[in-house]
């Protein structure tokens, strides 16, 4: 009698670590999948930086030292990679700078006004708000993976299968 | 105490969070239950005309069966089940006989079983009807899901952007924008080169759909309301909306395909439109023109005042002949004007609210997501505000519910042949009313309307009286029409079937 009750504890305890283990598993893959969204999106604006640079270029030419910068943070974004608090770090500088470059250029009415010009503020405007919308999924998905794995019982086969929490992508510029 | 009712669901809103992404696919996972739905309503409207369907059906299905005894292929099993075919025409004609006798001797309620026997023994006439019905539904809407339901972009000779333009260049990057807030994949965009302001979503499932924006919309819209436009039109392709609007425009096509077979001893394009039908009904993918001429020539028949062929040819030959030639066609002229009076009206009174309700229930629950995608009701609702007067871009009628900018109710005559179409979407007042209240509360979905509002009523009697009196007052009206209806529409079934059955008896 008590071998059966073990028995039919075990066979429980085990389809439930299973159901547990591929919830994690999805859970984690959506993460991913998200990162994935994130990255395109931040690339396409990395991508937009020489048009901007070019469109720029002959009108700060005493803005050297500004121009200059929004090559570094932009090297510098690419260099980040897939480290999440790292990559947000690179790429909310390149954001700051990218604002910079804007401001200096409502200054100068004729580049303000210049076809390209507008294009490129269009451009990225819109990337912007789209890697917010993608910043948001991605969070959305991360805090739902973390909540899943940090909990009881589930906390057990994430310990044991090695699932670890994963960071958000937090954008400076929003704190400040 | 705080109040908790309030608090609750908007919390376990964020618990969920916004993942858009998997509401979305559950939402697109419910479309099956309202592809059934439109099944249900298409094969129903086919019982007024089962009348004539059944005994053309049978009438087929027994030539078929005497090629097959004639080209040697099972004689004996053929033979059989045509003389098996024969003797059902001859019991529903006898029936049919024996009904009529009854009329005559039923002399109150006691006597309904005089009426009821015989009539539900006619009920498995029905039978071959609603097949045929689920049938032709399952294949048109096969045929244009096939290749995608973009048929009218090619109808409406929408273009792709012209990224040069800036309006149109901006326009792109809020689709994309907005594909990417709802975690769908990025819908095609189509530019229609029309002064109407107005927007549509098309397409065949979440991965083919194709937004069509008209050039007057870009001109008449801010960036903020041409957001919210554009994120409606997002949420509706991933929502799986489109495939339900496929769903109900199968329907209207079905509609229009039966009112095309009455048509077809008197108009020769009613034959071409036929031929349209096999072919893509047969294709694998069939081709865009094709299906744009199918549309078109259902959509032709399903208008009270197409031009009937036979009064041309009558006309064009010198007189006596004309007429001579005219002549046997009458009855049948007389027979079709009759069904579709009949099925007109049978299909406005039952068939059109169901495909309302299914219709505006979708619709409401986009604008919901719609508004939480670009969090800005106020932009949607002034978007739908401006589009509302502007109407549709030419040729984009008879799919009227597609538009985002067709109000429910629009001017239209009972022969107008986008009566049902126009009546599909819910009106842009209780939209925006309902994106007014979701104003208050961003994000929190629109609480249903009852149809009666107690407090309000106990607030005022005296109006409210004043209306139930007059609502009174409407009811043996209602039931009038609808005795009419029933009228009109046993008066037709009766007729037809007694001929169709008696020709059936003779000729299997």
């Amino acid at each position: 009698m008590v071998a059966w009750i073990a028995l039919g504890a075990a066979l429980l305890g085990s389809a439930y670590g299973l159901a547990t283990y591929n919830r994690l598993v999805a859970l984690r893959t959506r993460a991913s999948q998200a990162w994935a969204g994130v990255d395109v999106q931040l690339r396409r604006r990395q991508d937009l930086i020489p048009a901007l640079v070019e469109a720029a270029r002959g009108y700060l030419q005493h803005e050297r030292a500004l121009l200059d910068d929004l090559a570094a943070s932009r090297s510098g974004a690419q260099a980040a990679g897939d480290d999440v608090p790292a990559r947000a770090q690179a790429e909310g500088r390149l954001a700051a700078v990218v604002g910079g470059v804007l401001m200096r250029a409502e200054s100068y009415p004729d580049l303000k006004g210049s076809e390209p010009m507008l294009r490129l503020q269009e451009d990225l405007t819109s990337a912007e708000s789209r890697i917010a919308l993608a910043r948001r999924h991605f969070n959305d998905s991360v805090a739902d993976y973390n909540t899943a794995i940090s909990t009881f019982p589930a906390l057990l086969v994430a310990g044991a299968c090695g699932f670890r929490p994963r960071a958000l992508f937090e954008a400076p510029d929003e704190r400040s | 105490m705080t109040d908790t009712a309030d608090v609750t669901p908007a919390a376990r809103q964020t618990a969920r969070g916004t993942n858009f992404r998997a509401e979305l696919a559950r939402r697109r996972r419910g479309v099956w239950a309202y592809s059934a739905v439109s099944a249900a309503v298409a094969a129903a409207q086919t019982i007024v005309l089962s009348a004539f369907v059944t005994p053309v059906i049978l009438l087929l299905a027994g030539g078929v069966l005497h090629l097959c005894a004639r080209a040697g292929f099972l004689p004996s099993a053929a033979r059989a089940a045509s003389a098996a075919i024969r003797a059902w025409a001859r019991r529903g004609f006898d029936t049919m006989g024996v009904l009529s006798d009854n009329l005559d001797k039923v002399h109150g309620f006691a006597d309904r079983d005089l009426i009821l026997t015989p009539l539900t023994s006619l009920a498995p006439l029905a039978l071959p009807a609603l097949g045929a019905g689920a049938v032709v539904w399952w294949a048109l809407r096969g045929a244009f899901l096939r290749s995608g339901g973009v048929e009218l972009t090619t109808r409406l000779a929408a273009r792709p952007a012209n990224d040069a333009d800036p309006e149109e260049h901006q326009l792109s990057n809020i689709v994309e924008e907005m594909a990417v807030a709802a975690g769908a994949p990025t819908p095609g965009l189509r530019i229609v080169d029309s002064r109407a302001a107005n927007a549509a979503a098309v397409g065949g499932s979440h991965r083919t759909g194709v937004v069509l924006v008209t050039r007057g919309l870009l001109d008449t819209l801010n960036r903020a309301e041409t957001e919210a436009v554009v994120g409606r039109l997002v949420a509706a392709i991933a929502a799986g909306d489109v495939r339900v609007a496929q769903s109900i425009l199968a329907v209207l096509r079905t509609f229009g395909f039966f009112l095309t077979v009455l048509d077809l001893p008197m108009r020769f394009t009613a034959w071409r439109t036929l031929a349209e039908f096999v072919l893509a009904a047969l294709a694998p993918r069939p081709p865009a023109r094709l299906l744009g001429a199918l549309a078109q020539g259902l959509e032709d028949s399903t208008q009270a005042d197409t031009a009937p062929d036979l009064e041309k040819l009558s006309k064009s030959l010198p007189q006596p002949l004309g007429s001579i030639l005219v002549f046997p066609l009458l009855p049948f002229m007389l027979i079709s004007i009759l069904f579709k009076m009949v099925l007109l009206l049978w299909t406005a009174l039952f068939l059109g609210p169901p495909l309302a309700l299914i219709w505006r229930s979708r619709c409401y629950w986009t604008d919901a997501m719609a508004v939480r995608l670009g969090r800005d009701p106020r932009a949607l609702a002034s978007a739908l505000g401006k589009l509302a007067g502007s109407g549709l871009p030419e040729g984009g009628e008879a799919q009227a519910h597609l538009f985002l900018g067709a109000a429910g109710g629009g001017v239209a005559s009972a022969n107008d042949r986008r009566t049902i179409a126009l009546d599909l979407p819910p009106s842009i007042a209780s939209r925006t009313a309902r994106l007014a209240a979701m104003d208050a509360a961003v994000g929190e979905a629109p609480r249903p309307h009852g149809l009666i509002h107690w407090g309000q009523v106990l607030a005022h009697p005296g109006p409210a009286l004043l209306v139930g009196s007059l609502l009174l007052l409407l009811l043996p009206l209602g039931v009038i029409l609808l005795v009419l209806v029933g009228f009109l529409t046993v008066l037709a079934m009766s007729m037809s079937l007694m001929a169709g059955l008696a020709v059936v008896a003779a000729l299997v």
